[in-house]
């Protein structure tokens, strides 16, 4: 349950990092705009959960943040007003104000894979992703579109995954991850900016939550 | 034939028998037992108690962790699997824990997960009794919207506010500067991987013949292993390999002592009498006197602790005294045949024997298990050495001998002369000076050391293995613990959680680095139960169906509260947990678990803050506590010197009356007082294993007074002579002990080695200063 929290999260951040810069080196174009190590990619997001068994799809939106080596906030503020951080060193979860959930990497087996596997895509590697799924990539004049499939469904971190989608243009636009028991996720993403990371001190604080 | 011979014949089929026996048991291996801490009594609580940490020590005694290093990451926990599936092989050991594969995580989860409804994370629990359910809830309910959010339909029908994945997550983690990498525990210093490995060893760790199937297991296992992965590294920690390393040292050195000794004294005896027959003679008492030596312990003990071996082997020293004192008579013209030697050594040997044996006798009154061993062992060896001599040496030794070499009796006669001709006044008084010099200084320099630490010579390059394993992980091997009783397991585990916060407490506070307990895996059932009452009041009744409605959930959930609880029993005996099984330490018709606390810097500190848990906690910490002991006991050993002394006085009253006893006593205490004063001016630290050995130094002491004693006129000289060689043996035999790289038998050896020199010098001062006969014996 808490692997898939950590693999969708880290396939959001990794493949748009990822992409972001591999995608020149192996001339895929058009290419994601690269975030260079002193930038930070903003922008808003919408997310729509469908979940076998609930009369209603739950969807939130808000803002995210990510931050070349250093991880992701994913700020949701409706319904809830939920924050999200993702680091190399662990997961943190504030729910309204109250923090609900903070797993370190060296603490929890599982986790310490999935950061690898972010800190190599972070890196411009791919093979680690190629590890784990299945990857198809097509180029259109709309832009590009990239399937994974996971090679091995009985493997623990993907074990509930069936596939995951990424569409993008100059960046990600949208993620869609399906779930082998029916469940779907969709998020699409807008406004977003690479600039000059200018943190503010509560962002650089959840991204150092981690730091002793 | 006379009554003589047939005696000597009965002791011949004795002996026969004591060495058939003997050789039986040497044919199926000889039993020996290494641990230092076997030779003290237990701890002087309650028994039940005792009986509860002889446990919590044997499964301590029984842990090893290894850390296997690699600068590769991969080849590190490659070769850690591999070293952990060969030792898994042999079958010697158990417990083992080295992956933390995602499958073993899940089954731990799975057996929880029954339990469910009763298990909360502490930070729940602490939220529901400060009614903050809507916190709970909105959690519960943001988790739906976050990336990737865990919740959907199946855990919400089975769990709604999803307590139980925080349950597990609460769960005490591994030490402090172990990460979980690739499934294994490890941690990486100077880009050098370190991965974890512990277990069990499935045997006695302080059983010679147990350490040396493992040793050699292991180090095939390790061998095996380098040959896959080259440039792997080893850290160990464990008592298993202190304990083989202190049998193979005490083995070695017992038999390097033991045939220093031997040889020693035999090149002694060559060299005084110049012939064969006395080395001969002198040989197979001190044979006979070791075999019943170890038949007595043998049939007493079951088995030998080394430390009696090392000991035993100094046996020879004494033995051979009784054999020197009749062969000096050699050197008497007026004792031409062997009765008539025997005659005149007879009275002394025999008081002799009686005094050292009174003094060994005390040391059977110390509890102390292995000094009991050792006095069995010595009593028994004695009483064979002397009755082989005064049986056998009449007949075996048959031939008329003339006086020889008398330059050694000028050398006698030096002793006497020392200290009653008026011409060696000088060196007498210089002698007395620096006697009493010694002493006043020797006093001030006198240090007290109870240590335990001190008394285990652990080897060097191990405790640093040690240090370094408590460096890499954070935490070490532990000898603090919480002994926690009651009449059952559920009171135990509800005494737990009364301590959790003291000890969470004291974590904080950095008093200790971490602690286990039963209680934080497996809650009482009367914590269940609230718990569940807990979760009805604050979150079903309040929340559930407006809940439920807010995430659009049709189904009930099936949240009906089981009947059954979680007890320790239900969680897998295999896998990560695997160490907990060890914290239930109870015995039959009595619950105990043990609560390991680890990174303890002031024993003293913890103790006095779990002071106010009543009778039901016990603090351990196993350093001070046998230190304490130490300290306890060497007072008793002093105790016990006093005791001896007052014993032997009546025998020496009787024979020489008030006065005189007084006087023979008085060069044997005067030594005794003495050696450890002169040890301190070498710094030499005074502990229990010295108090013991003055035990020795006055038994010894008062042997050479009374031969001194008995002896008159033309035969002070050979008495001297005797007395002379009985030291150097007793030197070559005991002295030699010094050398010992085991404190304790170091201590031991180095207080006899001044104690009987000083008994020496010393003796004549006991004897007749009238050179006519006082007592023709």
């Amino acid at each position: 349950m808490l692997r898939r929290l950590c693999v969708v999260c880290l396939l959001c951040l990794g493949l748009s990092a990822a992409w972001i810069e591999i995608g020149s080196a192996e001339d895929i174009a058009p290419a994601p705009t690269p975030v260079a190590e002193n930038e930070a990619l903003r922008g808003h997001f919408v997310e729509v959960r469908t979940l076998q068994g609930f009369s209603k799809p739950f969807k939130s939106s808000g803002t995210f943040v990510l931050v070349p080596r250093k991880g992701l906030i994913w700020d949701s503020q409706q319904p809830f007003k939920t924050t999200t951080v993702i680091t190399p060193e662990g997961i943190l979860q504030i729910v309204n104000g109250h923090e609900a959930l903070r797993l370190s990497t060296t603490k929890y087996p599982g986790l310490d894979r999935l950061y690898d596997v972010l800190s190599a895509a972070v890196s411009g590697d791919d093979r680690p992703l190629k590890t784990a799924f299945d990857v198809q990539r097509q180029t259109g004049p709309d832009g590009w579109r990239i399937s994974l499939v996971p090679l091995h469904s009985d493997s623990v971190a993907m074990g509930e995954i069936r596939s995951l989608t990424v569409v993008g243009r100059d960046f990600v636009e949208s993620v869609i991850v399906r779930m082998l028991d029916g469940d779907q996720d969709d998020m699409a993403f807008s406004s977003q900016t690479v600039s000059h990371q200018n943190l503010s001190a509560d962002e650089s604080s959840l991204l150092g939550a981690f730091r002793r | 034939m006379s009554l003589r011979t047939g005696l000597a014949i009965m002791w011949l089929a004795a002996v026969a028998i004591a060495a058939a026996y003997f050789g039986s048991r040497l044919l199926n291996g000889l039993p020996l037992q290494s641990d230092i801490l076997a030779l003290l009594p237990p701890l002087e609580r309650d028994q039940a108690l005792g009986e509860v940490q002889k446990r919590v020590e044997a499964t301590l005694a029984r842990r090893v962790v290894l850390l296997v290093s690699h600068r590769d990451a991969v080849k590190a926990k490659r070769a850690a699997l591999l070293l952990a599936r060969g030792l898994q092989r042999s079958n010697l050991v158990r417990s083992m824990a080295v992956e933390l594969d995602p499958k073993s995580q899940k089954r731990i989860a799975s057996a929880y997960f029954p339990f469910r409804t009763g298990l909360l994370s502490k930070a729940d629990r602490t939220a529901l009794l400060a009614h903050q359910g809507r916190q709970v809830v909105d959690r519960a309910e943001a988790s739906f919207f976050t990336p990737g959010a865990i919740a959907n339909a199946k855990l919400v029908k089975l769990d709604p506010f999803l307590l139980f994945p925080r349950f597990l997550l609460g769960l005490p983690g591994p030490q402090s500067r172990l990460e979980v990498r690739d499934g294994v525990l490890s941690t990486k210093d100077h880009g050098i991987t370190y991965v974890l490995l512990s277990f069990e060893v499935n045997g006695d760790p302080y059983s010679a013949a147990f350490q040396s199937t493992f040793g050699s297991m292991f180090r095939t296992s390790f061998d095996a292993t380098k040959r896959v992965v080259p440039g792997i590294g080893l850290i160990r920690a464990g008592a298993i390999f202190y304990a083989s390393e202190g049998t193979t040292v005490s083995m070695n050195e017992s038999s390097r002592i033991g045939l220093l000794s031997t040889l020693g004294t035999i090149l002694l005896i060559y060299f005084v009498f110049r012939r064969l027959r006395p080395l001969v003679l002198s040989l197979v008492a001190i044979l006979v006197g070791l075999l019943w030596a170890f038949v007595g312990t043998l049939l007493a003990f079951g088995s030998i602790h080394v430390i009696a071996l090392i000991f035993g082997a100094s046996l020879i020293g004494i033995s051979v005294d009784y054999c020197l004192q009749y062969f000096c008579e050699y050197f008497d013209s007026g004792a031409r045949t062997p009765r008539e030697r025997l005659r005149r050594v007879l009275s002394g040997v025999l008081l002799g024997l009686g005094t050292t044996i009174i003094g060994y006798v005390t040391l059977f009154l110390a509890p102390f298990p292995g000094l009991k061993q050792i006095a069995l062992f010595s009593v028994a060896g004695l009483l064979g050495a002397v009755t082989t001599i005064l049986l056998w040496y009449p007949i075996l030794d048959k031939v008329d001998i003339g006086p020889i070499r008398p330059a050694m009796l000028r050398l006698g006669a030096l002793h006497w002369s020392l200290w009653q001709s008026s011409r060696a006044r000088i060196v007498r008084i210089a002698i007395v000076l620096f006697c009493l010099a010694a002493a006043v200084v020797g006093f001030a320099a006198l240090k007290v050391d109870d240590d335990v630490r001190h008394m285990q010579s652990l080897s060097p390059p191990l405790r640093q293995e040690e240090a370094e394993m408590q460096r890499l992980t954070g935490a070490g091997v532990s000898t603090s613990f919480l002994i926690v009783r009651g009449s059952n397991e559920q009171q135990l585990l509800e005494t737990e959680e009364g301590l959790d916060r003291s000890l969470s407490a004291l974590e904080r506070e950095g008093e200790i680095s971490q602690f286990q307990s039963l209680a934080q895996y497996v809650p009482s059932v009367a914590m269940q139960r609230s718990d569940r009452a807990l979760v009805q009041q604050e979150l079903v009744r309040p929340y559930l169906t407006s809940y439920l409605m807010d995430i659009g959930f049709n189904e009930p959930p099936e949240y009906s509260a089981p009947q059954e609880f979680l007890t320790p029993s239900a969680l897998p005996a295999e896998g990560p947990l695997t160490a907990l099984r060890a914290l239930d330490v109870g015995g039959e018709g009595q619950a105990a678990h043990v609560v390991l606390l680890s990174g303890v810097a002031q024993p003293n500190r913890v103790a006095g803050a779990l002071k106010r848990q009543g009778p039901a906690v016990t603090f351990v910490n196993l350093t001070s506590d046998w230190s304490a002991l130490f300290g306890i006991y060497r007072y008793y050993a002093l105790a016990l010197l006093i005791v001896s002394a007052v014993l032997m006085y009546p025998a020496l009253a009787w024979r020489y009356g008030f006065l005189a006893g007084i006087r023979v006593m008085f060069p044997a205490i005067a030594a005794t007082g003495l050696a450890p004063l002169v040890a301190a001016l070498a710094d030499v630290r005074f502990t229990f294993f010295n108090a013991m050995a003055l035990i020795l130094v006055l038994s010894i002491g008062v042997d050479y007074s009374v031969f001194c004693r008995e002896t008159f006129g033309e035969r002070k000289p050979v008495t001297s002579l005797a007395i002379a060689l009985a030291a150097a043996s007793t030197i070559l035999g005991f002295g030699l002990l010094a050398l010992s790289s085991v404190f304790a038998v170091h201590a031991f050896g180095i207080t006899i080695l001044i104690g009987i020199l000083l008994s020496f010098l010393l003796a004549p001062l006991a004897g007749d200063a009238t050179p006519g006969p006082r007592s023709a014996a």
